[in-house]
């Protein structure tokens, strides 16, 4: 009868049924057989309201949205433009850093294709690079800024890491601690991927194609430098603020929403105050679809933790996996597989309340394992069936998700390199950290 | 929609729109007021960060319910990929009818227990009532299961709009 | 089925699980305890909705906890009451049962309480004079009621953070002063941030488990005498270990380099002035029952005496 249910529930979640229903009807089940009342569902989800961080997803978001509303894509493309162009496979470099920083700073919530792409993908073409070659480059740059600072998996996977550090034994899991942690293994990633793009397109100037470079001028920096003047010292309030203690993670979030808005429609204008709150209301649908997962994730947490999962998974798993290597092997090929099917925040608040007691024994470091976890999704990010860039790309350039995922096989497998790096040598993230 | 049905339907959505918005802005003012207390004036206000955290929750379910109205929540949308256009229609009705029941039976515990905890009649904080700030919940999952019912007889009329995922 | 915000692997954790083992040999597997440690379950008033519904059936947390169920039980919270660990032995020698009691037609069936240590003020400078600590960032923790009103009669303008947010904001100086149990201020390494503890036992804190009633009573009466007689004899024995931590964390903050200030007479008079004030309010708003208080200073002043 159980089995029968929660084969019937797959069935359903295959069918395309929402995620948080399948949630809250795994959940409700659980709870069923063992004979709770069902009002423990209503509780779960009300302690949505008891977290300290949390605010900061509906106040990063809505800045994000800001941002891709107004010409913010525009400028930092001229900007790092003026400043990388001269560079071998300049363009490229600057599609990567420009990517990386727009996923930062709208918390990779899938809109850095939606807003750069459009402008990076013409760009790189017009620059002779192969078209193939620049789709897949933009499709997977789309969450390369995903381990940076203000990054929202990174928060979220520090929220369910806080609500569990008081029943494990473990270090304490800081909000600040993760986001130097990702510090490395990002740049790691960018300049793996750049070292990529320059070796993969060496071959077009022998076919008589040079890639031209643009020359170096001061004078076009420091326009470009003028032009972005009012966004320029966001990161530096938001980064500034939350290491210097003049503001926690939550409040950090609700300056740079105040400080994009007042830089968006009062300095550059670009956003009228009529069409705010239309801004507002559609960035809050996405928080809510978020936050309504995250809160039946609650409650499925608390029968997996009620009904002693966790310890029955670790004895599971330690009877056939010896060492932390082989672990993390293990992770690996799960987290990239659960990649591949569930988006990033479904994976998260389904895997590491199950994951992280049994990676703590294992002595992996709950930070580094935060790092892992956000590393193998934003390679998730570009995997088939579920891949939000594939689909967001397919959307934005108008190309099968087919053929998008084939042109990001090359960045694909440098990502995995990445990943196995920062996954095997703890020290990349942690030693800005311990 | 027209009418009566069609009124309340505009109301609904434009009590929900206004009310996002309102909270939306009302944690920016509010966040930014504590820290200019705590960093100029040296204290604090005790309500903020409790409101605050219900602020939270608040935008979330009313989040939720407007992206019931198309039905954009976040899925593992496999079958749909992998099965021919018209077998869609099949599916849609069967999610449809499922999450109903889903947010129906999450509804009905919800408002047996704000009933009971009105009755109790504990207090959030200072002298808000923990009941008006937990009523959101039954409200929400009352609202997204009337939205999943009305999608279901869409789906049978074969008005319904297409599964999406919320895309920015 | 008892949550906990002490973490697994603390004394009170420990030696839960240990009783559990007992009662359910005892009563040959009719009784098992099932601790959920580490606040897994939820903070104070969700675990206590919980118990509501029937998925929890008891919690071991601060006294302040089970204050709704019996108001009297906040007396022994009674700001600067004690002078020492003396006067509180003396005085829950006499009202521990009347709490426990109380508590029980409230609906709470306990076992014994179990000591927190005092709360001192640890503090960046030297924090004498109610002026003193004015004069300081005080940390206060948000969503408190008890000791918002608290400051509020102390006249303090406290800055109330989340607990998490504590260490970081004492680092960077948004933050100078807080007031703890040592054995708080160590395990949460706040104490590395400060330079200064105050002598001056602020408030005393205890916690408690409670099993609801309507739980508790499906027992039959043989197995309820069971559970009694072993939580009893393990509550008595933790009480009397947490008291040696707390001492002896009282000791080690001092070794970690706090310079121990003391206020003088008549700063401390200043002090007893506003705390007085601040328990006629409790008194005023019902919080604690002038009987009940009365009870408490008849008990400190025949132990005064007897010194
Ligand atoms: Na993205
Ligand atoms: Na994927």
């Amino acid at each position: 009868m159980i089995t029968l249910a929660v084969l019937l529930l797959i069935l359903l979640a295959l069918m395309g049924a929402p995620l948080y229903a399948i949630i809250l009807g795994a959940a409700a089940l659980g709870f069923y057989t063992l004979e709770i009342e069902l009002a423990v569902l209503h509780i779960d989800i009300y302690q949505l309201s008891n977290s300290v961080v949390l605010m900061a997803l509906p106040l990063f978001t809505f800045a994000g949205f800001l941002l891709s509303e107004s010409k913010t894509a525009d400028r930092m493309l001229r900007l790092s433009q003026a400043a990388f162009g001269w560079m071998p496979g300049g363009m490229a470099f600057v599609s990567l850093i420009a990517c990386a920083f727009f996923t930062a700073l709208t918390g990779g919530s899938g809109v850095t294709i939606v807003a750069l792409g459009a402008l990076l993908l013409p760009a790189l073409v017009k620059g002779n690079y192969p078209e193939r070659f620049s789709l897949g480059l933009v499709t997977s740059s789309g969450s390369l800024g995903l381990l940076l600072v203000p990054s929202v998996p990174l928060l979220i996977y520090g929220i369910i890491a806080q609500q569990m550090s008081q029943q494990l034994d473990m270090p304490p899991v800081e909000i600040v601690d993760l986001y130097l942690a990702g510090l490395v293994p990002a740049l790691l990633m960018i300049v793996l991927l750049y070292g990529y793009c320059v070796w993969a397109t060496r071959g077009a100037a022998k076919a008589g194609h040079p890639i031209p470079r643009q020359a170096f001028d001061f004078r076009e920096l420091v326009d470009a430098l003028w032009e972005a003047r009012w966004e320029l010292p966001l990161p530096v309030v938001v980064l500034g603020g939350i290491f210097s203690g003049f503001l926690v993670v939550s409040e950090a979030a609700a300056v740079t929403a105040l400080y994009v808005l007042v830089a968006e429609v009062f300095l550059y204008r670009e956003i009228s105050l009529r069409k705010l709150p239309s801004i507002m209301r559609d960035s809050m649908i996405m928080v809510g679809g978020i936050l309504l997962i995250l809160a039946v994730a609650l409650a499925f947490t608390d029968y997996l933790v009620y009904a002693g999962v966790p310890e029955k998974l670790f004895d599971l798993i330690q009877t056939h996996v010896e060492s932390k290597i082989a672990f993390l092997i293990l992770l690996n090929i799960l987290l990239l597989l659960l990649g591949a099917l569930l988006d990033i925040f479904a994976a998260l608040v389904i895997m590491v309340p199950l994951i992280l007691p049994v990676a703590l024994r294992y002595g992996i470091d709950p930070v580094h394992l935060g790092v892992i976890f956000v590393a193998n999704m934003q390679i998730g990010y570009i995997t088939p069936p579920v891949g939000m860039n594939l689909f967001i790309a397919s959307y934005r350039f108008k190309k099968r998700v087919t053929e998008l995922f084939a042109s990001t096989i090359p960045f694909m497998l440098v990502l995995i390199v990445a990943l196995l790096m920062i996954t095997y040598i703890p020290q990349l993230s942690l030693w800005l950290v311990r | 929609m027209t009418g009566f049905l069609g009124g309340l339907h505009r109301t609904l959505h434009r009590i929900e729109d206004g009310l996002i918005v309102a909270v939306l802005l009302f944690m920016i003012l509010l966040a930014v007021a504590q820290i200019v207390l705590r960093n100029f004036f040296g204290t604090s206000l005790v309500w903020i960060e409790p409101l605050l955290q219900n602020a939270v929750l608040w935008i979330g379910l009313l989040g939720a319910m407007i992206a019931s109205r198309k039905d954009e929540h976040i899925r593992i949308d496999v079958a749909s990929t992998l099965l021919p256009e018209k077998y869609h229609h099949f599916l849609t009705t069967a999610v449809d009818l499922f999450t109903a029941f889903i947010c129906v039976l999450v509804a009905w515990y919800s408002v047996g227990f704000v009933i009971e905890e009105y009755e109790y009649a504990s207090p959030a904080f200072g002298s808000v009532p923990s009941w008006i700030l937990q009523a959101i919940i039954p409200v929400g999952f009352s609202v997204m299961a009337l939205r999943y019912v009305s999608l279901f007889a869409l789906g049978l009329l074969g008005k319904r709009p297409k599964m999406q995922e919320p895309v920015a | 089925k008892i949550s906990t915000l002490y973490p697994d692997g603390t004394t009170i954790v420990t030696g839960l699980k240990d009783a559990g083992k007992e009662i359910a040999e005892k009563t040959e597997g009719r009784v098992k305890l099932k601790i959920y440690p580490g606040g897994v379950m939820g903070d104070d008033r969700a675990v206590e909705r919980k118990i509501r519904i029937g998925q929890l059936h008891g919690q071991i947390a601060q006294g302040g906890a089970f204050a709704s169920a019996y108001k009297d039980s906040q007396i022994l919270n009674v700001p600067l009451a004690f002078n020492n660990y003396d006067e509180v032995d003396a005085v829950r020698a006499e009202l521990d049962p009347e709490i426990q009691k109380g508590l029980e037609e409230g609906g709470w069936v306990s076992f014994g309480l179990i000591d927190g240590g005092f709360a001192y003020v640890m503090s960046e400078k030297p924090v004498r004079s109610l002026d003193d600590l004015r004069s300081q960032k005080l940390w206060l923790p948000a969503n408190d009621e008890a000791s918002a009103k608290a400051a509020k009669a102390f006249e303090l303008s406290p800055i109330m953070l989340n607990i998490g947010a504590v260490l970081t904001s004492l680092q960077t100086g948004a933050v100078n002063a807080f007031a703890a149990p040592p054995v708080a201020a160590l395990t949460l390494q706040w104490y590395s941030r400060v330079n200064n503890v105050t002598d001056m036992p602020l408030l005393y804190t205890f916690g408690l488990l409670g099993i609801h009633k309507k739980y508790f009573n499906r027992l039959s009466p043989a197995d309820q005498k069971t559970v009694h007689e072993v939580l009893e004899a393990t509550f008595a024995k933790l009480d009397a270990d947490s008291r040696e931590e707390n001492l002896s964390a009282f000791a080690a903050v001092q070794q970690q380099g706090l310079t121990v200030v003391k206020p003088s007479d008549e700063q401390f008079k200043e002090w007893k002035k506003y705390a007085d004030r601040a328990t006629a309010e409790l008194v005023e708003e019902g919080e604690i029952s002038q009987a009940m208080l009365d009870r408490l200073n008849a008990i400190l002043a025949k132990q005064r005496e007897g010194q």
